[in-house]
């Protein structure tokens, strides 16, 4: 049966059992994943989370010469905005959908938009992100698809993303993945073969996709990097190619599901290539699967050998460091830390689902009672959480540093600074150490506090998370 | 959607019209031929498979929904008559929420059961309230859930009126994939010129009528005991007419878009019916009327 004939893939929860709060020793965690399906817990009082837009919007502001058209009213463009204001990608429009739209239905409105949005910057490719209030009233967005691709002649993509349908807003990769793959490449055609490999780089910075690119480049691997800064001829390549290998597990897993599903292009997963050691058997994996195993060997020797150089003495020997990052990420850096001689403190997670089972049990192997807390947002839990721990460092993706920073432990953002491969080893030990010993800033800010009252920090950090009684 | 398994068939009409009757006597029929069938009742109402079920109590997919996070095929399904999957998809409580959000949560919802693929059903009837009042109750003709959609009407020209409606909503979705039209079903035949207006209908419409179902005092007794007239009558004459009408959509696959009369359009045909029965009723002669 093909993947992609069903509207929209199964939401993360579904798919994967992904779990969005949760607050736990490593072992109860793994735990949760060892029967059939994990316990759903949820949060009786929540403070700001993403959603399947967000993500779909993010990932689809990453492709190369396209129009996204945000179907909704005008408040949720403004998950668009983030990105651009990040990186400048990506064109984007509203539909600015009004009283009268959710009532009679807006297909004319959505027209109008997308006929002048291709008139104005003649675009490759135009994603139709549906927002809330089209997957409410159930407004009929194929049909312009339908309409529209044959008079203008230029691919016309369904982005059915809706804001609830999923507890995980990185359901929103897959539905922005799935419906690129079904409207670009599409199912059953005939597949021109190719020699490229291909890349799997969804939600990367730039820098850490150049370094991707770098490496396997330098082993001689001709690469089609999708679905960061990809134009339509790439993901049509992408269903030829020899083999995907991906550098978020978590992120690009779905596409290379598809891609390996649908057109029998082989997916590697590997940990994300972060530290010496990840990266060395990140590169080692490549090399196994295309024949040139000693090629990498000495590529990851001699780029290791450089960046000991240059690490010199540096450790984290002695400091206590608490990850708040997406999964694949944080068990990636967990890693990382340790091969520093850092030690974990704890573990903030945006989502948890099976996709990281492995990751897990050997977290869970080496320090059963490390506490693993899931959340996406919830910057009091992280805060509450952090200020019992009090930990030495702090490395997050950005989005609470400043409520962090004024429990005056030193922080660290790993949000568009390069964190893969040698390179991102060498960078984010540099920012680390720039962090210990720049202590004045968050000292200055630690006088004002947080921003709680002292009855809420005194409740436990999960306080909040129930188990779901029904 | 999941990969199609058996054909998925709408019933669309006007309130009260009959479609809850002749679907579940329809699938008495087509399970009592030995093929598998799941009836799917798209109505808060939740009464479509009553007469399948001799009147048992069957909690709704959505009222499960609001109970628990876990839902499972027992707890929403019944096995009705000849071994027919009674499935009732239920509403929010009278006065709240959006019904035509719960028909497409209920139906996801049998997608994530993958209920079509381990139940294996020959025939998936979904019987489908009202006329089509806005995109939630299109759901089942959209997006390629139902492969034909079949519309029950009688002579009123309410009926009549609902009946193009669907044409309407027919025209619009078939093209992207959504349902087309197996044909009309008239019911509820009785005045003489019912048979002929209902004809002169679809004629217009370009459609095929694939039965009549006269109005029978048999459908009212076999209500009453909480049956189809398949189960408490068999032997009726009507009971044969439900026969024919599961036999035509058994063996035939065809399936049209109609073409809606627009609003001054019906108005001239329904008042051009109206002088016809008049001139009918007082007597008029006119050559090669056949009421
Ligand atoms: N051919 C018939 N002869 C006699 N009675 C009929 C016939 N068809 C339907 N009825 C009766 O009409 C009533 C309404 O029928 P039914 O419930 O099937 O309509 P419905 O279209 O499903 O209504 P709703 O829109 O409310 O769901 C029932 O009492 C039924 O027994
Ligand atoms: S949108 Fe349609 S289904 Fe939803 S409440 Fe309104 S009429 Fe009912
Ligand atoms: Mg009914």
């Amino acid at each position: 049966m093909s993947l992609l004939k069903s509207r929209t893939p199964r939401a993360r929860e579904k798919r994967i059992d992904t779990l969005n709060a949760w607050l736990g020793a490593a072992e109860s965690t793994l735990h949760q994943f060892s029967g059939k399906e994990p316990e759903q817990r949820i949060r009786a009082f929540s403070q700001s989370a993403q959603d399947d837009l967000i993500c779909a919007l993010r990932l689809l502001g990453g492709v190369r010469n396209s129009v996204t058209i945000v179907h909704a009213p005008r408040g949720c463009a403004a998950a668009s905005l983030w990105r651009h204001l990040q990186t400048g990608g990506g064109r984007w429009v509203v539909t600015n959908l009004d009283q009268r739209d959710t009532i009679m239905g807006a297909d004319r409105k959505l027209r109008q938009a997308v006929t002048s949005a291709y008139r104005r910057y003649r675009p490759e490719v135009l994603f139709i992100v549906a927002g809330p209030v089209a997957a409410i009233n159930n407004d009929d967005i194929q049909a312009v698809v339908d309409e529209l691709r044959d008079e203008l002649g230029v691919p016309i993509v369904p982005v059915f993303t809706s804001g609830f349908a999923s507890r995980s807003a990185v359901s929103g990769y897959d539905i922005a993945l799935h419906a690129i793959m079904k409207h670009l490449v599409g199912s059953g055609g005939e597949i021109a073969r190719n020699e490229a490999v291909n890349l799997l780089s969804g939600a990367e910075g730039v820098a850490d996709r150049l370094e991707a690119v770098r490496l396997l480049a330098s082993l001689g691997i001709e690469l089609n990097v999708l679905p960061d800064a990809a134009g339509v001829e790439n993901f049509r390549q992408a269903a030829g190619a020899r083999l995907s290998f991906s550098l978020d597990q978590d992120a690009d897993n779905y596409l290379g599901i598809v891609l390996e599903e649908e057109y029998d292009v082989t997916a590697i997963e590997q940990p994300r290539p972060v530290g010496l050691r990840a990266t060395g058997r990140w590169l080692l994996a490549a090399g196994e699967a295309l024949g040139i195993e000693s090629a990498a060997r000495a590529l990851h020797e001699r780029e290791s050998e450089r960046v000991r150089r240059e690490l010199g003495d540096f450790t984290l020997e002695g400091r206590r460091v608490y990850l708040a990052l997406s999964p694949s990420t944080a068990f990636a850096v967990a890693e990382l830390i340790e091969e520093l001689g850092g030690e974990l403190a704890g573990l903030s997670v945006s989502h948890l689902g099976r996709l990281q089972t492995a990751q897990l049990e050997s977290l869970s192997s080496r320090h059963p009672a490390l506490q693993i807390h899931v959340a996406d947002g919830q910057p009091f839990e992280e805060l509450n959480i952090v200020r019992r721990i009090a930990p030495d460092l702090y490395i997050g993706d950005g989005a609470h540093l400043g409520q962090l920073s004024r429990l005056g432990v030193p922080v660290v953002s790993l949000e568009n600074s390069s964190l893969l491969g040698y390179e991102g080893a060498l960078s984010v030990a540099r920012r680390i150490s720039a962090a210990l010993k720049n202590r004045a800033f968050t000292e200055a800010l630690a006088v004002a506090g947080t921003p709680y009252r002292e009855g809420w920090l005194k409740r436990s950090p999960n306080w909040h998370i129930k188990k779901e009684v029904k | 959607m999941s990969e199609k398994k058996g054909k998925h068939i709408a019933i669309y009409g006007k309130g009260g019209i009959g479609k809850s009757t002749t679907t579940s006597n329809i699938s008495a029929v087509l399970a009592e031929s030995g093929y598998r069938v799941i009836q799917v009742g798209c109505d808060p109402k939740s009464d479509s498979t009553t007469i399948l079920r001799g009147g048992n109590d069957l909690p709704t997919v959505l009222d499960t929904l609001r109970e628990q996070s876990k839902v499972k095929l027992e707890d929403i399904s019944a096995v009705g008559f000849g071994g027919v999957l009674c499935i009732e998809a239920g509403g929010p409580v009278p006065g709240v929420g959006c019904a035509g959000r719960g028909i497409n949560a209920a139906v996801e919802l049998l997608q994530d059961l993958k209920v079509f693929e381990e139940y294996k059903p020959d025939f998936v009837l979904y019987d489908v309230l009202g006329d089509v009042v806005c995109g939630g109750f299109a759901v089942p003709i959209r997006d390629g859930i139902a492969e034909r959609a079949f519309v029950v009407t009688s002579s009123d020209f309410m009926a009549v009126f609902a009946a193009n409606n669907l044409f309407k909503a027919i025209n619009k979705y078939a093209p992207s994939g959504g349902a087309r039209l197996g044909g009309v079903i008239a019911n509820s035949i009785q005045a003489p010129h019912s048979r002929p207006l209902i004809d002169d209908f679809a004629r217009q419409a370009g459609v095929p009528v694939i039965g009549y179902v006269p109005r029978s005092m048999t459908v009212a007794q076999s209500e009453l005991y909480g049956k189809t007239v398949i189960e408490a009558l068999p032997g009726s004459e009507q009971a044969d007419v439900y026969r024919n009408l599961a036999k035509y959509i058994d063996e035939s696959h065809d399936s049209v878009i109609p073409k809606a009369l627009n609003g001054p359009e019906l108005k001239k045909w329904a008042r051009s019916w109206g002088d016809r029965i008049f001139e009918a009723e007082t007597g008029v002669v006119q050559n090669m009327e056949s009421i």
